[in-house]
C-alpha cells in the first residue's frame, strides 16, 4: 500500500509537500499534483494515494501556503510560486524522492491555473498536463495583454514558449455542474467577455483557442476536453463520478510510446 | 641605450612582492631571473616592478582576489600589455629604463598613450626586470595558459554592448544567474578587455560553476592583438568550460571597438556563439549599435538589455526597436533562462 509523507517546507523558500510513495515503484517520472485555492492538498492526497499504486508512480503536492503564495496561481506573481516549485523539485530529486525527468504536471481549481502557466513558463520542466476546472486562464491570445493574453513586455516569455508549451499531452477537464459563479470565480468584465461566464465554457474555450494555436504553429494538436457527468466544482466529485483521477495521476509512458493523435475527435469534443 | 641580458636572480628582488591578479595561473616555482632587456618587452611578458608615484591607480587586484592598497616602494609583479579603456587610459606594451605605468589595476604595466580628462596620471613604476626561468627564458602568461580540454558548452550565448559602462557585465552575470537557477551548470567568460577582476567576480557572484577570462589563456589584454588570436582564446576558453551547459560569453567595450568589431565580422567567430544580447545606456544607442551589426556583422540579437532598461521611458522607447528590453532582474529570472534556452534549441533545430 502506498506511503503518504509530509515534507515539511521554510516558509516563503521551499512548501512543504505531501508525497505518495507507491508499495512498488516503477522508473518513471513524477506526477506533480497541485491543489486549488482552498488549499486542501492532504485531501487530494489521500484521494491519489491507490494511483500511486496503480501506476508505480511517485506523486508530489506541494503546498503553497497562504501566507508565503498567497496568490499562487499566477505562478510567476510578486511571490514567485513558479520559483518555489522549481526549488521543491529540485530538493527532492537531490534528497532521491522523486526521480529524474521532467513531471507530469496535473492541478485542480486554482491548481490548474497555475500548472498551464507553469508550463508555459517552463516547458522542458513538465511533460504532460491536466488541468481541472481552473476558474480563469491565460489565453494563446496575441492580441490580449498579459495575464489574460501573451501580449505586452510581460507576454514576451510565454509568446517566445507557445510551440513548445503547446506541443505535449493536455487533458482539460471540467464538472458538468459546475457552472455556478462562485466567489473564487474571477468575474470582471474582461474576463467573461474573453472567456465565458463559467468554468465550463471557460475550460472549452480555452481548449479550442490552445487547437487553433498549435494548429496556426503547425504542430498536431494533442489538447483534449472532457467533460465529467455528475460533478461540481469538487475534486471528490472528479474522481469519484468521473474517474479522473486516471488523467490526473496517468500511466507512465514508455520511454518509446508515442502520444496518441487525435484532432478530430478533438475538435468534435470541443465543439 | 639599455642593458641587455644582465639576468639577476630574481629570489631576492621579488622578496615581498605582490603579484597582481592577471599572474594569478603563473607557476612562481619557475622564475629564477631577471631579464633587462626591455627594449624586447612583449605584451604577456611578466614583470618585477617598484611603486615610485600613486597616481589613479591606488590599490592592486591580487591574485586571491583581494584588493592590496599600493605604498611607494612596494614591490609588484604585473604583465605587460596594452590598454583600452575610453573613461580610463589607452596604453601600449611597451617598458622603458625610465619608468612605466601601471595601466590597470588587474595588473597590466606599459606606457600610457592618452587618459581620459577626468583621470589623473597613472601610477608610475620603475621596472626592475621581466621574469625569467633559469635558461634565461622570459616569462610569459601564456606559459601557464590553460589547454584545450573539451567541446564547447551546449549553448553559447554573447553579450556585447554599445560602449564601456552599458551594463555589459550585470546583464551577463544577470544571465549567470537566470540560468543557474534554471538548474544549468553555467559558465561566465570574459573573452576580451584587459585584465582584471571586477568582471570574473561578478560571475562567481552570480552563480557561475566555472569563470574564465582572456587571462587564463595567456593575454593580459586583448588590444592590439590579432583577431585569429582572440578567436582561438575564446575557442580555447569554450572548450575548457566543457563541463557546461551554458556560457556566457561578454566581449568588452563597443561593437565598433577595434577588436571587437573585427571579432564580429568574421564569420568564424561568430559562429563560436548560438546567440547574442545587446546592452545599451540608452534608446538611440541601442539603435546605432543595432544598425552597426546588421551592417557588419548579419547580426540581430534575441534581447537588448543594459542601463537603459532602468529608466521605463528608455524601455518603451528601445520597445520600438523590435526586440524584447530585458532587464538585469528579467534576465536572472529562471522563467527567461527557460524561455532563451528554448529559442536557442528552436534555432539549433532549424539550422
Amino acid at each position: 500500500m502506498a506511503q503518504i509523507l509530509y515534507r515539511r517546507g521554510i516558509p516563503g523558500v521551499l512548501p512543504a509537500a505531501w508525497l505518495i510513495q507507491p508499495e512498488v515503484a516503477v522508473r518513471a517520472r513524477p506526477v506533480v499534483a497541485v491543489h486549488g485555492l482552498k488549499r486542501e492538498a492532504e485531501v487530494m492526497a489521500r484521494l491519489l494515494a491507490g494511483r500511486a499504486d496503480a501506476t508505480g508512480r511517485t506523486i508530489a503536492l506541494p503546498i503553497f501556503d497562504r501566507a508565503s503564495w498567497p496568490r499562487f496561481q499566477r505562478a510567476a506573481c510578486p511571490q514567485r510560486s513558479d520559483w518555489a516549485l522549481l526549488e521543491l523539485l529540485r530538493v527532492l530529486r537531490d534528497e532521491g524522492q522523486i526521480g529524474p525527468g521532467a513531471p507530469d504536471l496535473s492541478g485542480f481549481s486554482g491548481g490548474a491555473q497555475f500548472a498551464h502557466r507553469f508550463a508555459w513558463l517552463y516547458p522542458e520542466r513538465v511533460a504532460r498536463l491536466c488541468l481541472v476546472a481552473p476558474g480563469w486562464w491565460t489565453f494563446p491570445d496575441a492580441r490580449r495583454t498579459h495575464p489574460l493574453g501573451v501580449a505586452g513586455a510581460d507576454g514576451y516569455r510565454l509568446r517566445t514558449n507557445m510551440a513548445r508549451f503547446l506541443d505535449r499531452d493536455i487533458r482539460v477537464m471540467v464538472g458538468a455542474l459546475d457552472t455556478a459563479q462562485d466567489e473564487n470565480l474571477r468575474q470582471d468584465p474582461d474576463v467573461m467577455a474573453q472567456q465565458g461566464g463559467n468554468r465550463v465554457a471557460r475550460a472549452r474555450n480555452w481548449t479550442a483557442a490552445a487547437l487553433r494555436a498549435a494548429r496556426g504553429l503547425g504542430l498536431s494538436p494533442q489538447v483534449r476536453f472532457a467533460l465529467m457527468e455528475n460533478s461540481a466544482h469538487s475534486f471528490g466529485d472528479c474522481v469519484a463520478n468521473g474517474a479522473r483521477d486516471q488523467a490526473f495521476v496517468p500511466a507512465a509512458l514508455r520511454e518509446t510510446e508515442t502520444l496518441p493523435l487525435r484532432q478530430q475527435e478533438q475538435i468534435e469534443e470541443v465543439a | 641605450m639599455h642593458i641587455v641580458n644582465m639576468n639577476a636572480a630574481a629570489a631576492p628582488l621579488l622578496a615581498g612582492a605582490k603579484w597582481s591578479f592577471v599572474t594569478r595561473r603563473v607557476r612562481r616555482g619557475a622564475v629564477r631571473l631577471l631579464d633587462q632587456d626591455l627594449a624586447a618587452a612583449r605584451s604577456g611578458d611578466l614583470v618585477l616592478a617598484e611603486v615610485q608615484s600613486l597616481g589613479s591607480h591606488k590599490r592592486l587586484q591580487l591574485s586571491d582576489g583581494r584588493f592590496s592598497a599600493l605604498y611607494p616602494r612596494d614591490r609588484v609583479v604585473l604583465a605587460c600589455g596594452d590598454r583600452f579603456a575610453e573613461d580610463q587610459f589607452e596604453g601600449i606594451a611597451v617598458l622603458s629604463p625610465e619608468g612605466a605605468d601601471l595601466l590597470a589595476g588587474g595588473g597590466v604595466i606599459g606606457h600610457m598613450r592618452s587618459r581620459n580628462g577626468k583621470m589623473k596620471r597613472p601610477t608610475r613604476l620603475a621596472v626592475i626586470g621581466r621574469l625569467a626561468d633559469a635558461a634565461g627564458r622570459v616569462l610569459t602568461l601564456a606559459d601557464d595558459a590553460l589547454d584545450d580540454v573539451g567541446p564547447r558548452p551546449a549553448r553559447v550565448i554573447g553579450v556585447l554592448g554599445t560602449g564601456m559602462n552599458a551594463g555589459k557585465t550585470a546583464a551577463a552575470a544577470g544571465l549567470v544567474n537566470g540560468f543557474a537557477r534554471y538548474g544549468a551548470r553555467v559558465a561566465g567568460i570574459k573573452a576580451t578587455g584587459t585584465g582584471s577582476f571586477g568582471d570574473v567576480q561578478a560571475y562567481e557572484a552570480a552563480g557561475a560553476a566555472e569563470v574564465l577570462d582572456f587571462t587564463d589563456s595567456g593575454l593580459a589584454s586583448t588590444y592590439r592583438q590579432p583577431v585569429a588570436q582572440l578567436h582561438d582564446v575564446t575557442a580555447r576558453l569554450l572548450a575548457s568550460a566543457s563541463a557546461c551547459d551554458v556560457a556566457i560569453v561578454e566581449l568588452a567595450d563597443g561593437v565598433s571597438q577595434v577588436e571587437t568589431a573585427a571579432l564580429l565580422r568574421c564569420p568564424r567567430y561568430r559562429a563560436l556563439f548560438d546567440a547574442f544580447v545587446l546592452a545599451a545606456p540608452g534608446a538611440l544607442a541601442a539603435r546605432g549599435a543595432l544598425g552597426w551589426l546588421t551592417q557588419h556583422a548579419d547580426l540581430t540579437p534575441m534581447a537588448l538589455t543594459g542601463l537603459m532598461t532602468q529608466a521605463p521611458l528608455a524601455v518603451t522607447e528601445a520597445e520600438a526597436l523590435g526586440l524584447p528590453v530585458l532587464s538585469r532582474e528579467a534576465l536572472s529570472d529562471p522563467a527567461t533562462a527557460a524561455c532563451l534556452g528554448g529559442l536557442l534549441a528552436r534555432h539549433e533545430g532549424v539550422a
